[in-house]
């Protein structure tokens, strides 16, 4: 099979809707540092669910790009090719027939010039994955062709000779006189003197005097070379004189043509006379631009796109890494329904293993938080062998919905195909990520909200997909206890008896004894009444919570006694 | 570039105020001072011709500068020398002070506040500002270099010598002229046309860019290499001659006229004034090291400006002035010393006093209303104030201690009608003076405490003086608290009975055997009488003393 797609897509990604659960899982946030508003970027990764090969392959092609250390490398490619289609619009739009097909060999020279430093790079690699393997060989295939060598070698000498012009223009008198001197042949430009005194009216005969003997010399490149130095000293700048006035000035001259990406009309007159003067540069353009009118092979567009998937996310990874987040390639294992996947094909096989991670945390959280330079809790969960869900419930601010998220994130970024928010993990293929997040904000109480709940919750019970992840945080908190727990207890049976993975957090204790296949976890505060976050799995207990509470104000009886005899009241 | 006339070393900048200033100004009527200050008299032959109107900008010079006292003998001298050589060359300092004027104001209509000297470099009219501004900077340089050399060689102090060398050295003949050809490279972009030998000539730009073709065939790499302006001579460009020269340039190989389409010229034009705008930010920086220079040279030679009236106003009044002279603080010494705010203002000579304090740290003056005391007080007040701001002073002779820190603390008339809320404020005020006091203070205390009993004031005035003075801040008081008055006496004759030292020593107004009053101070023992009995003596007749007040 040849390359396609580097994402393993079977066509384009186009027009996607963002998946419900981002907004619950706060996926939206972390995509929006990742992308950075790149809506192109972001519909990769709105691109969901993807089938456990699709994952696999994209595992194992990211595993390739961090082993091999190929982010620079695959960076400078879509840089490059941008620049090119940048190019290549500007060919199309262009109104001024001498820009074309400079425009048209220009562009040709950055597309081969792109694909060569990409095929050396990969060269180079000791590649594991399929999809940069195939990638490999067809670059070797169409970069050896010798039409490709042909179009690389032709634009390649036109630019160079095109640099290596040199144009003065002397605005005098009313008229702009321009000169162009080749670097490579002539050293006209050496023997130019533009004096500085104002009071001299003769620089451009000066000039027309050089230029006569300019014809005449350069028979040495040799001496020419060795000339240099002084050459660039013949030709102060006025800036030269600038700095002897005030030499910390930073200013640079700004060419107002700069302004621009277009020709100035300016510009042009002056282009007019360097193409008169040159014109072999200008009829070679002419004729590979009429020879050669499309080069571009459409898979490589595609290729630049879809690289900036891994790339963006790479650049967010090593960010992250920096401030010391963890990050990892989760490990397959087994589902529910006896299947291996996800991500375990590469790296040491732990498809025995139960679902579980170490040090995971809200990705989205450690987001914000380390831009304000705090941490964030991680927390360790394993699901043993027959356990589907958790139940978590415990005091407010203790984490639950945190560690809810996070454990979102955990499925979702292990479907995209890249690595996980965790010091390390084990993942089986889950067929999508179902959530269900209450609405704090919602101004509707008692039925209407309840309402609101069912409404949003029936289709994720009926339109059931096999084996999906379930993330549900504080259903039914408007309704009677009675009545929650019953609805509760339905809910959680739907989907355990549907073989779904998934959590489940709740004000209701009640809710964690209703099947063997269900977890009981609480989050804790510690000896000390200080929230750690910790999600333990042990019973459910809110002994000590309170006082711990009251104590941490000192506003126990004895403590508050004390408080108030120090202050001498 | 610095000015350092005020200071050896450093700028009229953030300097020191006597705390309370404002009660200074008030107590010793100051404001009196700073007019006339900034009133120049003129003279004829000697004789005081004309009162010039005021330059209000040297009163308030006057009023910074006087209140931020100098705190060492070399700060006084430093100006002491400067204003020396300002008063043997009067018109050194006047027209330095006029060239200051003129560039500041100039600077102010060239839209200082609006646009600065740094403000955005990327409008047509800000390198149009540029240019005027350099051009004023450099013009007032010279000038002030000038003057500088023409009066260098009569100078005789550190303070002017220094300011024409430090002008050489950072506005140098060198630098001068590298701003003169800058200027002359831009001309082109200002001026428009002169007259010359009865021609009409027109400056026009001539530039050299050089630059590397890039992508797309744009010019990358784009490089000034030259600017002048030359002048040419205008002609009508309808006529004869300007058609056969215009058609001679047309000949030039490889160009293209400047007006070949309105693009074009349009588009010369943006690069006329991009090189002019930058090549005016090359100059952004000796604007910004001048412009603080001009600020502070036109505030430091107004204060000169002022101290030259100054001494023409005692001059005019005919009193005797003087460089103080500094002495250690124990002492007071001077002879002559006149109330100069009141002399000026009732334009008369007053009477002059004359003592020799030695060793003394308690002044306690004492004895009849309307006897001069505060007259006194005051004129010690303003001399200090005076020559701890470097100018001359009302006496022959006046010699002091530099005090750190100066207070006046007085009763006024209006304040004094008796108020439980006025000596709360009193006390307040006192209080807050002392929270400020160092280690060489000066107070001036006219009738303090006066606004409760006299008993009382007497125990507070003999609590806070007592207190201050044994910690070594020197007091000059008037007052009629006679009690406070007997008994710091009873405890100075009790102390030198026992050979003991007393640092504090009493002041009456003098009163003739007969009972004139002559106005001048005298070193005697407190008065026995008040203010009080001396109503009596006026109204009723002289009261008879029974027995000893206690």
């Amino acid at each position: 099979m040849g390359f396609e797609s580097v994402l393993d897509l079977k066509e384009p990604v186009k027009g996607v809707t963002r998946p419900a659960f981002f907004l619950d899982l706060n996926i939206d946030q972390i995509l929006e540092r990742i992308t950075k508003g790149d809506r192109k970027v972001l519909e990769y990764f709105e691109h969901f669910p993807l089938d456990a090969e699709c994952e696999n392959y994209r595992h194992d092609v990211y595993e390739d790009i961090k082993k091999n250390a190929l982010y620079d490398a695959l960076l400078e490619f879509t840089a490059d090719y941008n620049e090119f289609r940048d190019i290549e619009s500007k060919k199309k739009s262009t109104r001024i027939d001498l820009q074309r097909p400079v425009w048209h060999f220009w562009g040709m020279e950055i597309y081969t010039d792109s694909l060569l430093k990409l095929k050396k790079a990969l060269e180079n690699a000791d590649l594991q994955s399929e999809g940069l393997k195939s990638l490999r060989e067809l670059l070797k295939d169409y970069t050896g062709a010798s039409e490709f060598c042909t179009m690389a070698e032709k634009s390649k000498k036109l630019k160079e000779a095109l640099l290596g012009l040199t144009v003065i223009a002397n605005y005098e008198n009313g008229r702009i006189q321009v000169f162009v001197e080749d670097d490579k042949e002539s050293d006209a430009s050496s023997k130019i003197t533009v004096k500085s005194n104002n009071k001299d009216d003769r620089s451009d005969t000066d000039i027309e005097n050089n230029k006569a003997n300019s014809q005449n010399a350069g028979k040495d490149v040799k001496e020419d070379n060795d000339n240099n130095d002084d050459d660039e000293q013949d030709l102060a700048e006025y800036e030269d004189f600038l700095k002897q006035i005030c030499d910390v000035n930073e200013k640079e001259f700004v060419n107002p043509f700069a302004i621009t990406d277009e020709l100035t009309s300016f510009e042009q007159e002056i282009v007019k006379i360097v193409a008169k003067r040159n014109p072999e540069i200008f009829k070679e353009a002419e004729k590979l631009f009429k020879d050669k009118p499309e080069f571009e092979d459409n898979v490589f567009s595609r290729l630049a796109d879809e690289l900036r998937f891994y790339l963006s996310f790479f650049e967010f990874e090593q960010k992250m890494i920096k401030l010391g987040f963890d990050f990892c390639r989760p490990q397959a294992c087994e589902n529910a329904h006896g299947q291996t996947g996800t991500g375990g094909t590469g790296g040491e096989k732990a498809g025995n293993s139960d679902i579980s991670a170490e040090g995971l945390y809200d990705l989205a959280l450690a987001c914000v938080n380390s831009e304000k330079g705090k941490p964030v809790i991680s927390n360790d969960f394993i699901f043993e062998k027959n356990e589907l869900f958790f139940v978590l419930t415990g005091p407010n601010q203790g984490g639950k919905t945190t560690f809810a998220r996070s454990l979102g994130q955990l499925i979702y970024f292990t479907k995209i195909g890249l690595d996980v928010p965790a010091k390390s993990a084990a993942v089986p293929y889950f067929s999508d990520i179902l959530t269900h997040f209450s609405v704090e904000e919602s101004v509707e109480t008692g039925r209407g909200k309840l309402m609101e709940e069912l409404v949003r919750l029936s289709p994720m019970m009926k339109e059931y997909k096999d084996n999906a992840f379930v993330v549900i945080n504080e259903l039914f908190t408007t309704a009677a206890n009675y009545d929650a727990i019953i609805m509760g207890q339905n809910v959680l049976k739907h989907f355990l008896d549907e073989g779904c993975h998934g959590i489940y957090v709740t004000h209701l204790r009640e809710l964690c004894d209703i099947d063997e296949r269900i977890v009981g976890l609480s989050a804790q505060l510690d000896e000390n009444g200080k929230q750690n976050f910790k999600i333990l799995k042990k019973a459910v207990d809110y002994e000590g919570c309170a006082r711990n509470q009251v104590e941490k104000y000192e506003l126990g009886y004895e403590s508050l006694k004390e408080r108030l005899r120090n202050m001498g009241i | 570039m610095n000015a350092f006339l005020l200071y050896k070393d450093r700028e009229f900048v953030g300097a020191t105020r006597y705390f309370d200033a404002k009660s200074i100004v008030q107590d010793l009527g100051l404001k009196t001072l700073y007019m006339n200050a900034g009133k120049d008299v003129v003279f004829e032959n000697g004789v005081a011709k004309q009162i010039k109107e005021q330059d209000p900008f040297i009163s308030d010079t006057m009023s910074k500068v006087m209140v931020s006292p100098l705190v060492t003998k070399e700060e006084i001298l430093y100006r002491q020398k400067i204003l020396k050589d300002c008063l043997e060359n009067e018109d050194f300092i006047k027209n330095l002070y006029k060239e200051a004027t003129r560039i500041v104001v100039e600077w102010d209509k060239l839209g200082r506040k609006t646009t600065g000297y740094s403000g955005r470099s990327d409008n047509a009219g800000w390198a149009v500002t540029q240019i005027h501004l350099t051009t004023l900077f450099a013009e007032g340089l010279k000038k002030i270099k000038k003057l500088l050399k023409g009066s260098a060689i009569l100078f005789s102090s550190e303070g002017l010598k220094n300011l024409a060398k430090r002008l050489n050295e950072e506005f140098s003949d060198d630098y001068e002229h590298k701003i003169d050809k800058l200027l002359n490279d831009v001309a082109f972009y200002v001026k428009e046309s002169e007259d010359k030998d009865g021609a009409l000539y027109v400056y026009t730009p001539k530039l050299t860019l050089k630059g590397k073709i890039g992508a797309g065939l744009k010019l990358r790499d784009v490089k000034l290499k030259n600017v002048t302006s030359s002048m040419i001579r205008y002609r009508n460009p309808k006529s004869t001659i300007s058609k056969i020269v215009e058609f001679k340039n047309s000949l030039t190989p490889d160009s293209f006229s400047n007006k070949m389409t309105p693009i074009i010229e349009k588009q010369i034009v943006e690069l006329e004034q991009n090189t002019v705008n930058y090549i005016m930010t090359f100059t952004m920086e000796f604007l910004e090291s001048f412009s603080g220079f001009f600020d502070q040279l036109l505030f430091q030679t107004a204060f000169y400006r002022g101290a030259v009236n100054l001494t023409h106003h005692m001059k005019r009044i005919g009193i005797d002035y003087c460089y103080p002279t500094i002495c250690e603080n124990e002492r007071l010494a001077f002879s002559e010393l006149k109330e100069f705010v009141m002399c000026m203002e009732q334009r008369v000579n007053a009477v002059g006093n004359t003592c020799n304090i030695q060793n003394k740290m308690l002044v306690i003056i004492t004895g009849a209303n309307q006897g001069g005391k505060s007259t006194f007080l005051r004129s010690v007040g303003i001399a200090q104030v005076m020559m701890q701001a470097g100018l001359q002073v009302a006496a022959e002779s006046f010699s002091s201690g530099i005090f750190t820190s100066l207070f006046t603390h007085f009763t006024r008339r209006e304040d004094s009608a008796m108020n439980s809320g006025r000596l709360d404020e009193e006390l307040g005020r006192m209080n807050s003076i002392i929270n400020h006091l160092d280690k060489a203070s000066l107070v001036l205390l006219n009738e303090s405490f006066a606004t409760t009993t006299e008993i009382d004031g007497s125990i507070i005035a003999y609590d806070i003086i007592k207190a201050l003075n044994e910690a070594g801040v020197k007091i000059i008081t008037v007052t009629h608290l006679l009690s406070f008055a007997r008994k710091m006496y009873a405890e100075t004759e009790e102390k030198e009975k026992n050979n003991e030292h007393s640092d504090i020593t009493f002041f009456c107004a003098e009163r003739k055997e007969n009972g004139v009053r002559t106005y001048k101070m005298i070193q005697s023992v407190p008065e026995l009488t008040s203010f009080g009995l001396d109503l009596y003596s006026d109204v009723i007749g002289k009261p008879t003393i029974y027995s000893e007040v206690s």
